[in-house]
């Protein structure tokens, strides 16, 4: 045999194996339930293991397969951001290689994807949707009778804004007294950035949700709890003179020079380390911060209010917020069965209340949760506030709307907040976008 | 043997060959056999192309005429590239692509002359040639982080201007500063690998032409001018060309690293906005519809570059 053929035979056998390894593998076990999760319920380590410790979705998974022998929870934290990894689901999915389980933001973000997520009315139990709450914003369309598409979990989160104490007594304000409308809380920054060497506002918007935190708040305060959804039935405006106002004061406030001036570029992941570090007084956020916040001040070192609203609003008792956990079985998987087994197990009043143990940033969804798991003084103060939050909770425009309205809604946040988009633009551009997506279909 | 002494000779084997004399069998089956080993050889081939380009490539295009979340197909004719034609965003990205074309003829002309240099053998010119291509090495995700990092707020070159009394600039909150900051981080990136290609231009040149021209009283620019710049005209037009393809097809990377396409839409490029399109909307088919857009622009942008280069004509 001379070298030729041995050549030849070597890259014969090579290029076999190599078109062997790109084949498909196996069918996976039919005892392998794979879940995907956008950050929410799971936690994973700087070097991107799991954080058995904390991580709820993982402490479930490892429940799950004690209580049920042979079964294996495949849970995969994806790591991007929310328009990020959207993408990867839709493209997963497409290509029929996506999770059977997945959560992700309620409402607008998980009716979005409705086509690849499957009815779980069929398998969760009448007594399971009777005992939480939040089951409509998942809804196909919104509407009373569409599909069940996501399981609502946790009690829902609260946009507020955390003040320092430190820096606030430095500046004269008593952090007991927060200011009650939205021109306070501005004129308290001024005071702040008047006589010390700090911000009256942390922020970090570059990819514009606290605009989308702000804008709600706003919104809702002058329209009711129920305006965006009413925006997305089509019976309010996306363009109403009151989204045009939010939008200007929002203008205004990232003109104003009280927020950290490098707020337009500090992306939402790193902002929470630029908060700590004690150079601001105020910062606008959610109630899921509640750990960090507790964790870098203690106790008597910081508070909570809800965003306040404009003066003189005709809904000036109003909280931002809402459901914002949702859990999906896909309609392509094969176990749904089993998916629908993990989720009844998860909705388990037990187990939501070990979310609440682990995260201490929102309460159980379950009419049986147990209170006293709630003992964070920050979570404590957000329900006493919510109670007085007569007037509801405003369910955010991006927890409404189709996803590409969204995606939209955070960019053009980050252009009015730098002036290189104006209001009126913004809201024309947003009205423009549901209407492609929505009013056209 | 004359011509004339030929022409008998091809009349009768012309003769032979239409009264229908067969040709040697064994003639005729190595040509067969070859034509068939041909075949397959290029087979594998011939199925990644069509498998991995134009299936993809006529799939794109037929979404681009429906409606689509990637299950459900709703065929719309026009109505995508109508919507995208009339989208204000969809110009203001357009326009956005246009001012990074300035990265053009800044990279060229630093790997020009960064090629002319190594052609004359500077000193240190093979310790350049691998630190000026080092770039190549590295991930457009590394070097858009180091770029993002370098001109953050609290970055590197905001010390240093700190240093000389200078408040921080906002390099990525103003559309202008941050396209210059990615066309900076393209030029760094880029200008290696162009200049390489130049060098390869370069070397190609006939020696006895420089001495000549030496001989004759040429100083170094008229050399450059008048000999180095006609003789690479070729490579010139190729580097030109694949620099602007690369601004309209390839920019995804340094974008998404570095600014994510804002403030707004300012950084926004078409790549992106396909991406953007495409994955983060109920409708792929609008992102395919842009696709097949800039793929039509890019092809006729080409046929005007290769025109204007005459890469199609000799010398």
């Amino acid at each position: 045999m001379n070298k030729r053929k041995v050549g030849a035979i070597v890259l014969t056998i090579s290029v076999a194996a190599a078109l062997a390894a790109c084949a498909p593998a196996a069918e996976s076990d039919s005892q392998t339930l794979v879940v995907w999760d956008s950050g929410i319920l799971g936690k994973t380590l700087e070097n991107g293991d799991a954080d058995l410790e904390n991580s709820f979705i993982h402490q479930m998974a490892a429940a799950f397969e004690e209580a049920n022998p042979g079964v294996t929870i495949e849970v995969v934290v994806q790591s991007g951001g929310i328009v990020e990894n959207q993408a990867q689901f839709q493209a997963a999915s497409i290509a029929g290689d996506g999770p059977d389980v997945r959560t992700q933001f309620a409402g607008g973000p998980t009716i979005s994807f409705a086509d690849f997520y499957t009815d779980l009315e069929p398998l969760l139990t009448p007594e399971i949707i009777d005992s939480m709450a939040g089951f409509n914003v998942n809804r196909e369309g919104f509407k009373r009778d569409g599909r069940i598409l996501g399981m609502p979990y946790g009690s829902g989160g609260l946009f507020t804004v955390f003040q320092n104490h430190a820096v606030l007594e430095e500046a004269g304000l008593d952090p007991a007294n927060p200011p009650t409308t939205w021109e306070e809380l501005l004129a308290n920054g001024q005071q702040v950035v008047d006589t010390t060497d700090k911000n009256g506002f942390w922020a970090a918007n570059l990819e514009g949700f606290v605009g989308a935190w702000m804008i709600a708040a706003l919104v809702g305060g002058e329209l009711g709890e129920s305006v965006f959804t009413q925006m997305y039935a089509g019976t309010i405006p996306v363009d109403d003179p009151a989204m045009v106002k939010a939008y200007e004061k929002f203008a205004e406030w990232g003109a104003s020079g009280l927020v950290n001036p490098d707020a337009g570029q500090v992306s939402n992941g790193d902002s929470t380390a630029g908060f700590v570090n004690n150079s601001s007084a105020y910062y606008l956020v959610g109630s899921w911060e509640n750990g960090n916040m507790l964790d870098a001040f203690g106790p008597d070192g910081v508070s909570s209010f809800l965003i306040p609203t404009l003066e003189g609003a005709p809904f000036p008792a109003m909280a931002a917020g809402g459901p914002e956990i949702a859990i999906s079985v896909t309609e392509y998987s094969e176990k749904k069965e089993l998916a629908g087994e993990f989720l009844r197990f998860l909705a388990e009043p037990g187990n939501q209340d070990i979310y609440v143990e682990l995260n201490q940033t929102q309460g159980s969804n379950h009419v049986d949760g147990d209170p006293s798991k709630i003992q964070s003084p920050l979570l404590r103060s957000q329900f006493e506030q919510l109670a007085l939050a007569t007037d509801g909770v405003t369910f955010a425009f991006d927890s409404v709307m189709p996803q590409a309205t969204i995606d939209l809604f955070y960019r053009v946040n980050a252009g009015v907040y730098l002036g290189s988009i104006t209001p009126e633009d913004a809201v024309a551009q947003l009205k423009a976008s549901y209407e492609t997506e929505i009013v056209n279909q | 043997m004359t011509s004339a002494s030929l022409a008998p000779r091809v009349d009768a084997a012309s003769a032979a060959a239409t009264r229908g004399a067969p040709l040697p069998r064994k003639s005729g089956g190595i040509r067969r056999r070859d034509r068939i080993i041909g075949l397959l050889a290029v087979l594998p081939a011939m199925l990644i192309v069509v498998g991995f380009m134009a299936f993809p490539v006529a799939f794109a295009v037929f979404i681009s005429f429906t409606r689509t979340n990637g299950l459900t197909y709703d065929w719309r004719w026009f109505d995508n590239y109508i919507a995208l034609l009339n989208d204000p965003i969809v110009h203001q990205v357009f326009l956005n692509n246009l001012k990074f074309l300035v990265s053009v003829p800044l990279v060229i002309f630093t790997a020009l002359i960064v090629s002319v240099l190594l052609f004359e053998r500077v000193r240190g010119w093979k310790y350049f040639r691998i630190i000026f291509f080092l770039p190549n090495v590295l991930s457009v995700a590394v070097i858009g982080i180091m770029f993002r990092n370098a001109f953050g707020f609290n970055g590197g070159v905001n010390q240093a201007l700190g240093v000389f009394g200078v408040e921080p600039i906002q390099f990525f909150t103003n559309g202008t500063t941050a396209i210059a900051i990615i066309i900076l981080a393209l030029v760094w990136s880029g200008f290696g690998y162009q200049s390489l290609l130049l060098l390869a231009g370069l070397t190609s040149i006939n020696p006895a032409v420089f001495e000549a021209a030496a001989i004759d009283g040429a100083g170094w620019w008229k050399r450059l001018w008048y000999i180095t710049l006609p003789n690479i005209r070729r490579v010139l037009g190729f580097v030109f060309i694949i620099n602007v393809l690369y601004t309209f097809s390839s920019l995804f990377g340094f974008v998404f690293v570095m600014t994510a396409g804002g403030p707004g839409f300012e950084t926004t490029t078409i790549d992106y906005l396909i991406y953007l399109r495409a994955f983060s909307s109920s409708n792929l088919g609008s992102g395919a519809a842009l696709a097949v857009i800039l793929f039509v622009f890019i092809g006729i942008l080409t046929l005007i570059q290769t025109r204007v280069f005459k890469l199609g004509e000799e010398d």
